[in-house]
C-alpha cells in the first residue's frame, strides 16, 4: 500500500521506495510465545546499546525493566527452600527460582480464564504495533487499539457484556466496557500477584521435590557409570579406584540426599504408611509429647491391621518388592567389586574398605526389612487381640537385639554377622552394644520397627498441621474471592455518575 | 506604564484587540474606525458614543479571554527539595497508591496509565511479605529471618542504587533525573521519565544555562540549547539502563550473597539489648544512641565479616563479591566518565578547519571555481 500523497511529491525513481507503515494487528499464540523467550536476549541488546550508544526506546527500556526484576525476584525467591515445608529439605537455587518463574506465568492465566469466561474478554491478549513492538492490548487504558479485534470478536463481546450492538453510541460504549474491564482486571491480578505467586510457587516446588531428586541420582549414577570403563580399560590402579569409589559413592554415599539409596531409605516409611494406613490416627496422638503413648496408639493400630489377612499380605507385598529393589541399587555394585579386573587393579585397603561399606549399608537396610518381617512371622490370627498387641509390643522394642542374640546362641554367627554388615561390621556392634552406646548399633543393625514407625508417624503429624496446608487455605481463598469479585464486581457500572456531568 | 501579558513595557496602553499573538489572528487586521478616522469631519456624538459602548464590550470580552486563558490548566514545574521529594514518596505510597487501588477496582474511568504503573508495585511489595512470611507460618524462624533480610537487602540495594546515580548525575553533570513537574490532569510525573519524549518543553533557560555550564557545552555554539537536550537524552537512557541492571539484577545477587548466611538469626538478639540501653536512665541520648549504633554494628558485623572475607572461600564466592564490587567501581566509574558523550564543539567564531573548502588557503580550488561561475554566467553547461 503505497502512500500516494508522497508519491506526487517525490521524483519518479523513488516513488516505489514510499510506504505506509505496516498496520497494527493481534500477534499469533506461536508469536507470543516465541516473545516471551525472545524478551531476554532482546534485554540484554537493549542494555549492551543503551551503555554503548545511549539510544533506547522506552517500549524496550520497560521490557528490560520488566526482565531485570523478573530475574531479580527469582534470584531471591530461589535462594532458600520455598514454601512451608518443614520436613522436606531444600532445592537447588535454580529450582526454586524456576518455580517462581513458572507460578508468575500461571497466576495472570487463571484470573485471565475467569475474565474470559464471563465476559469473553481475553486481556492476555497480545498486538504488534507498526513499528513492530509486541503489546499487550489493553496493557495501557488510556490507550485502547480495539480496531485490532475482529468483528466477531466485537459481537460476541458485545452480546456476553450486554452492550447493545444497534445503538448509534456503540463504539463509545465499547470502548468504555473495554477499558473497564481491562482496569479491573489489571487491578485484580496485580492484588494476587504477591500472594499467587509465593504460594503457587511453594506447590509447584513441593510436586518438583520428589521427581527432581530422584531424577538427578539417576543421572549422578549413570554419569559414573559411563566414567567406569574408560578408566577400566586404562588398567591404572588410581583412576580405577577413583572411578570405582565415585560410582559406588554416586549410588550409596552416606550424607548425601540425591543417592538411590538414600531415596530408598525416604520412600520406605513413607510406604509403611501408606501400607499400613498410618494415616487414621489421630492428630493428637500423631504428635503426643509422651512417646509412651505414641508407641502404645501404634501398636493397638497395628495389631488390628496386622490380623487382617489382606493387610499382611500388602505388608509383605511391599516388604518384597522394597527388597528387590535394594537388590537393584546394591547387586550391581557388589557385582561390580567382584570382577576379575577390579579386583585385581584395585589396592588391598581400598577394595576392603569399600567392601565392608557395602555391607554396612546392605546390612543396615536389610535388617530393617528383616525386623519388619518378623512381626509377619508372629501367629496373630491366632491369638486373642490383647496377646497380640503384648507380642507386637515385645517384638517391635527387642527385635533387633533379640535377633542377634538368637542368631548368636543358634551358632548361625555367619547370619548375624551378615545382619551386622559382615565381621567388623559384627564387632562394631557388638562394641557400640558393651559401652552402651545403643544408637550407633541399631544404626548399623538397622532401624527396629519401634523407632522407624514412630519416626514416620511423628513426620506424619507434622505434615499434617494446619499451617503446612496454609497454601492450600491461602489458594482456597483466593480462589473463592476471585470467583465473588468477578461475579460482583466485574463489567458492573460502580462508579457513581458525576455531578455537573453530562445531562 | 502599561504591561502586555509577554512582560514587555509600553507607554501607551495596549490596543483593545492586544497584538496579534493574543489568539485571534483573523481579526487583528480589522482594526476598527470608532468613529475618528477623519479627524476633518464632525465626530457625531451618538456614534461616538456606540463606539464607546462598544470598546467597553470588547475590553470586558478581552479580560473575560485572558482570565480564561489563565484558567487553562497547564503542566507546571516543580521546585522541589529533598524533603519534599520525600514526602510526596510517602504521599504516593500511602495516599495516592490505596485511591489507584480503589479507582482499579470498581473500574474507573479516571484510571490513567500513571495508576497502572503505580499499582504494578503492589505485587513487589506484597510478594516480598509473603517471602518473608511464610518461613515463619511455618514454624522456621531461622530461614524466616533470612528471607526477610534478603528482601529487606534488596530494596534497601534497589533504592540506594537509584540514589546513588541520580546523585552523581547530579553532583559530575548538574542533571536532575528526579525533577518533577505537575501535569495538567493532575498526578506529579518525573520531567526525564522518558526516553522518546522527554519534556524538554518545561526546561526554562536558566536550566539550560546551568547544564551547559556544568557540562561544559560553550554557549555560542549554534544551538547550544540543542546540544543540551542531546546530552540529557544519552544520560537519560544511560542512568535508565543502569538503574535497570545494578538495582534490580546485581542488589538482587548481592542481596542473596548477604541474606545466604545462618548467622542472620544471631541478628535480632540485638534488639533486647538495645531495649535495656534505652531503659539505663545512667545514659544520656548520645550515649544512648552511640550504645545503640555499637550494639547493632557488632550483630551486623558477623554476618558481613563472614559473608565478605572470602580470602580463603571457594571460587564461586570470591567471583560473586569482587564481581559485585568489580560491577559497583565500574558503574561509578562509566557515569563519571561517560554519563554525556565526548564532544568537540564548533564555536561561532571559530572558522571551520577544513582545507579544501576553505578557498583562500587553496588557489586552484578558488580558481576552479572562477571558471565555472563565468561558465554559468555565459550561460554555458556545466
Amino acid at each position: 500500500m503505497t502512500n500516494t500523497y508522497l508519491q506526487n511529491h517525490l521524483p519518479a525513481g523513488s516513488r516505489h521506495a514510499v510506504y505506509l507503515p505496516p498496520k497494527a494487528r493481534l500477534a499469533t499464540w506461536q508469536e507470543a510465545a516465541q516473545d516471551k523467550l525472545w524478551k531476554y536476549p532482546e534485554a540484554v541488546k537493549t542494555a549492551a546499546c543503551g551503555l554503548a550508544h545511549g539510544h533506547a526506546q522506552d517500549h524496550a527500556l520497560a521490557r528490560l525493566d520488566d526482565v531485570s526484576r523478573t530475574l531479580g525476584v527469582a534470584t531471591i525467591a530461589g535462594l532458600g527452600s520455598l514454601g512451608t515445608s518443614q520436613v522436606g529439605g531444600s532445592l537447588p537455587l535454580w529450582l526454586g527460582g524456576a518455580s517462581w518463574l513458572g507460578a508468575m506465568a500461571i497466576t495472570p492465566m487463571l484470573i485471565n480464564a475467569a475474565v474470559y469466561a464471563k465476559t469473553g474478554v481475553n486481556p492476555g491478549l497480545k498486538y504488534i504495533n507498526s513499528n513492530g513492538q509486541m503489546v499487550r492490548l489493553y496493557q495501557d487504558p488510556s490507550y485502547l487499539p480495539l480496531d485490532v479485534l475482529s468483528q466477531n470478536t466485537r459481537e460476541s463481546i458485545s452480546n456476553q457484556t450486554g452492550i447493545p450492538v444497534k445503538d448509534p453510541d456503540h463504539e463509545t460504549l465499547f470502548q468504555d466496557k473495554m477499558k473497564q474491564i481491562a482496569v479491573q482486571t489489571h487491578t485484580w491480578w496485580m492484588l494476587m500477584a504477591g500472594l499467587a505467586t509465593p504460594v503457587l510457587a511453594s506447590v509447584i516446588c513441593d510436586r518438583l521435590e520428589d521427581p527432581f531428586k530422584s531424577l538427578t541420582s539417576r543421572l549422578r549414577q549413570w554419569a559414573a557409570y559411563q566414567k567406569l570403563t574408560p578408566a577400566l580399560k586404562t588398567k591404572n590402579a588410581d583412576k580405577i579406584a577413583k572411578a570405582v569409589s565415585n560410582t559406588i559413592q554416586a549410588s550409596v554415599g552416606s550424607g548425601n540426599e540425591v543417592t538411590l539409596l538414600s531415596r530408598w531409605w525416604k520412600a520406605l516409611p513413607e510406604d509403611l504408611v501408606e501400607t499400613l494406613n498410618l494415616k487414621k490416627l489421630a492428630q493428637a496422638d500423631l504428635l503426643h509429647p509422651s512417646s509412651n503413648h505414641r508407641f502404645s496408639k501404634v501398636v493397638n493400630h497395628l495389631t488390628s491391621e496386622l490380623q487382617q489377612t489382606s493387610q499382611r499380605a500388602s505388608l509383605e507385598n511391599l516388604l518384597f518388592r522394597q527388597q528387590e529393589r535394594l537388590d537393584s541399587i546394591l547387586t550391581p555394585l557388589e557385582k561390580l567389586l567382584e570382577r576379575k579386573d577390579v579386583k585385581r587393579f584395585l589396592p588391598k585397603g581400598v577394595y576392603d574398605k569399600l567392601t565392608q561399606q557395602l555391607g554396612l549399608y546392605r546390612g543396615a537396610a536389610e535388617g530393617t526389612l528383616r525386623h519388619f518381617n518378623t512381626l509377619l512371622q508372629l501367629p496373630l490370627n491366632k491369638l486373642p487381640k490383647a496377646q497380640s498387641q503384648q507380642l507386637i509390643r515385645k517384638h517391635m522394642e527387642s527385635a533387633v537385639l533379640g535377633y542377634v542374640e538368637q542368631a548368636s546362641r543358634l551358632g548361625e554367627i555367619s547370619k548375624a554377622s551378615r545382619a551386622a554388615g559382615g565381621t567388623n561390621g559384627l564387632k562394631n556392634v557388638m562394641g557400640a552394644f558393651s559401652s552402651g552406646r545403643f544408637g550407633p548399633a541399631f544404626d548399623q543393625m538397622g532401624a527396629s520397627p519401634k523407632s522407624f514407625l514412630l519416626k514416620a508417624a511423628n513426620n506424619l503429624g507434622l505434615r499434617r498441621r494446619w499451617f503446612q496446608r496454609f497454601p492450600l487455605l491461602l489458594g482456597a481463598t483466593m480462589v473463592i474471592s476471585t470467583a465473588i469479585y468477578m461475579a460482583l464486581f466485574l463489567g458492573r457500572d460502580l462508579e457513581a455518575p458525576k455531578s455537573g456531568g453530562k445531562a | 506604564m502599561y504591561t502586555t501579558l509577554n512582560g514587555r513595557y509600553h507607554i501607551m496602553p495596549p490596543p483593545a484587540f492586544g497584538y496579534t499573538g493574543v489568539g485571534i489572528p483573523a481579526m487583528a487586521p480589522q482594526i476598527p474606525s470608532y468613529g475618528l478616522q477623519q479627524p476633518s469631519q464632525q465626530p457625531n456624538p451618538k456614534e461616538v458614543l456606540t463606539n464607546l459602548a462598544r470598546i467597553i464590550d470588547e475590553k470586558k470580552a478581552y479580560d473575560a479571554l485572558q482570565l480564561r486563558r489563565k484558567q487553562i490548566p497547564t503542566d507546571v514545574l516543580l521546585d522541589y527539595s529533598i524533603f519534599d521529594k520525600v514526602a510526596h514518596r510517602l504521599k504516593t505510597t500511602f495516599v495516592t497508591l490505596p485511591k489507584s487501588v480503589w479507582k482499579g477496582l470498581i473500574g474507573s474511568k479516571d484510571f490513567t496509565f500513571a495508576d497502572a504503573m503505580l499499582v504494578a508495585k503492589v505485587p513487589y511489595y506484597l510478594g516480598g511479605l509473603g517471602l518473608t512470611l511464610s518461613p515463619f507460618i511455618g514454624g522456621n524462624k531461622g530461614e524466616g529471618i533470612r528471607q526477610g533480610a534478603a528482601v529487606l537487602l534488596y530494596l534497601l540495594g534497589a533504592m540506594g542504587t537509584n540514589g546513588v546515580i541520580n546523585g552523581l548525575y547530579k553532583w559530575r553533570y548538574g542533571i536532575d533525573l528526579t525533577m518533577m513537574y505537575r501535569s495538567k490532569n493532575g498526578p506529579t510525573e518525573y520531567v526525564f521519565a522518558s526516553s522518546n519524549f522527554p519534556r524538554f518543553d518545561l526546561l526554562q533557560n536558566k536550566h539550560y544555562r546551568a547544564l551547559a555550564e556544568k557540562m561544559g557545552i560553550p554557549f555560542h555554539i549554534q544551538d547550544p540549547q540543542d546540544a543540551v537536550r542531546d546530552q540529557l537524552r544519552y544520560a537519560i537512557v544511560t542512568s535508565r539502563t543502569l538503574k535497570l541492571i545494578v538495582g534490580n539484577i546485581i542488589s538482587a545477587i548481592g542481596a542473596g550473597y548477604l541474606a545466604k548466611s545462618d548467622r542472620w538469626a544471631d541478628v535480632p538478639k540485638a534488639f533486647p539489648v538495645i531495649r535495656q540501653i534505652w531503659q539505663n536512665r545512667g545514659l544520656g541520648v548520645w550515649g544512648k544512641l552511640s550504645n545503640s549504633a555499637a550494639t547493632l554494628g557488632e550483630a551486623f558485623r558477623a554476618v558481613l565479616i563472614e559473608r565478605l572475607n572470602v580470602a580463603s572461600a571457594p571460587l564461586w564466592r570470591k567471583v560473586v563479591v569482587y564481581g559485585g564490587l568489580a560491577s559497583i567501581l565500574g558503574t561509578i566509574g562509566f557515569i563519571l566518565t561517560r554519563g554525556v558523550p565526548h564532544k568537540r564543539y564548533v564555536t561561532t567564531t571559530e572558522k571551520p578547519k577544513i582545507p579544501y573548502l576553505n578557498l583562500q588557503q587553496n588557489p586552484q580550488l578558488e580558481a576552479l571555481l572562477q571558471q565555472l561561475t563565468q561558465t554559468r554566467a555565459q550561460g554555458g553547461q556545466v
